[in-house]
């Protein structure tokens, strides 16, 4: 009985984050080891269209095409991952503005408009479709470990703020509320409010000692 | 602008999402308050990503997929392990090295412990166990029928009492039953251990109908009871009323 696990043909040596190319990789053991990573990435990506709520299906449905399409040559699944994942959010944000503009037909019935070019570009960007053919390391996923250790550090520092920063800044910055409605809500004034979330993220970078960050 | 502009501008800043309309907003400040601001602006870029976090893994569709939801019923056999690893004069080390370098973070003292008192692995990490010692995975979960291996390790646990039970825990464990177990536990309210089993059910029953299924078959009818339960799903969401 075999599970038949896709792994990496071959590739450079892992790091201890199991999220760079490595030698003899099982695709399970990179997922279990950047499941969080990834639905970040995908929040990430889809946030300019609206469509954070969809990482968790973005992140299915990017893993599942590497799954059932694997490359016959790959360094990295995880760099083959992040490019899916890429490719995914580009393609749910496109549907959703062509939905929202009350279009009808596939992205392609559009025309080479300049949104169109905008989307193939965004495509080339993200790297040439996987599917079936050779996949050789074009992302690189070490970004996303440190870019992670970044979150989880801010993740931190919010835990360590007194509770009405950390309240302002969670309906804020994590909710999206408009500062306006926080202040409605707590009855002071919106400038106190934005004087709150001003120091809570002055408090936050001096905790989290941000290094350069994309 | 003046300084009470800059500071109304800093507060939209601080409450925008990130974007072209933000970044276009920014170069309208002094570069002193720009170089001061940017940092803040990153910081809460990190603590909107920070609420996204993935499911516990007995709830991840995704990681069932893959064979990383552990299975109590199929527990790593002490002692059919410890020897399959000398056999291959393999240290505890060696072993715990090897499953690293696939990804799988492991240390000599996590393979020593399995060796004492057993383990319930994820499915995926047995099966890379399995193929690094040479050895089938029933062998290693004590799952394996008598007679069906040449591996000279002989397991310390009961084996199944059937071709049939043997064939339908070898099904267990593939990605493809862990597929259609998530879907069912979806789709049905079930923990995925619990549908699991209710799955394994179904595949002994259509045993009994005729002629011993194969693996193959075994998996068919399983993924043919899911489809019809999924469609059934739907169209009765669909035929549901729905409100004005």
């Amino acid at each position: 009985m075999e599970l038949a696990q896709p792994r990496l043909a071959a590739g450079p040596s892992e790091s201890e984050d199991g999220v760079a190319g490595a030698e003899e990789q099982d695709l399970a053991a990179v997922y279990s080891a950047n499941a969080t990573r990834f639905r970040r990435l995908a929040a990430r990506a889809l946030r300019g269209y609206g469509l954070s709520h969809l990482a968790e299906d973005v992140v299915s449905e990017a893993v599942l095409a590497v799954w059932n399409h694997p490359p016959e040559v790959v360094d990295s699944w995880a760099a083959l991952i992040i490019r899916k994942i890429r490719l995914c959010a580009i393609d749910r944000g496109r549907k959703a503005k062509v939905e929202r503009a009350d279009l009808s037909g596939p992205p392609s019935s559009l025309g080479d408009d300049g949104d169109s070019q905008v989307w193939h570009q965004s495509r080339l960007d993200a790297g040439r479709d996987i599917a079936g053919g050779e996949y050789h390391d074009a992302e690189d996923p070490a970004e996303l470990v440190e870019r992670d250790h970044q979150v989880d550090a801010v993740r931190a520092a919010i835990a360590r703020l007194s509770s009405p920063d950390r309240e302002i800044v969670t309906r804020i910055k994590l909710g999206e509320e408009t500062g306006k409605a926080v202040a409605i809500d707590l009855g002071i004034t919106p400038g106190r409010v934005s004087q709150i979330l001003k120091r809570a993220m002055h408090t936050l970078e001096h905790d989290t000692e941000l290094k350069e960050v994309r | 602008v003046n300084g009470h502009d800059n500071d109304e501008l800093v507060d939209r800043l601080l409450e925008m999402e990130p974007g072209e309309e933000r970044d276009e907003l920014l170069t309208r400040l002094p570069s002193a308050v720009r170089i001061e601001i940017e940092p803040l602006l990153t910081v809460g870029d990190l603590a909107w990503e920070s609420q996204f976090v993935a499911p516990p893994v007995d709830q991840d569709p995704i990681a069932a997929m893959l064979g990383l939801v552990p299975d109590p019923a199929y527990r790593l056999d002490p002692g059919v392990l410890a020897r399959a690893r000398k056999a291959r004069r393999m240290t505890v080390g060696d072993l715990a090295d090897q499953l690293t370098r696939r990804g799988w973070s492991t240390r000599g003292k996590d393979v020593f412990g399995w060796e004492s008192s057993g383990a319930t692995l994820p499915p995926a990490t047995v099966q890379a166990i399995a193929e690094l010692l040479d050895v089938t995975t029933e062998r290693l979960t004590g799952q394996a029928s008598p007679g069906t291996s040449p591996s000279p390790f002989t397991s310390t646990q009961p084996a199944p009492q059937s071709t049939q039970a043997a064939t339908a825990a070898a099904a267990r464990v593939t990605p493809r039953f862990q597929a259609v177990a998530a879907r069912y536990a979806a789709l049905v309210g079930l923990k995925l251990s619990e549908a699991s089993d209710a799955l394994v059910g179904r595949m002994l029953a259509t045993a009994h109908r005729g002629a011993p299924p194969d693996q193959e078959q075994m998996l068919s009818s399983i993924e043919a009871l899911v489809e019809a339960l999924e469609r059934r799903a739907d169209q009765a969401t669909d035929s549901s009323p729905r409100d004005p």
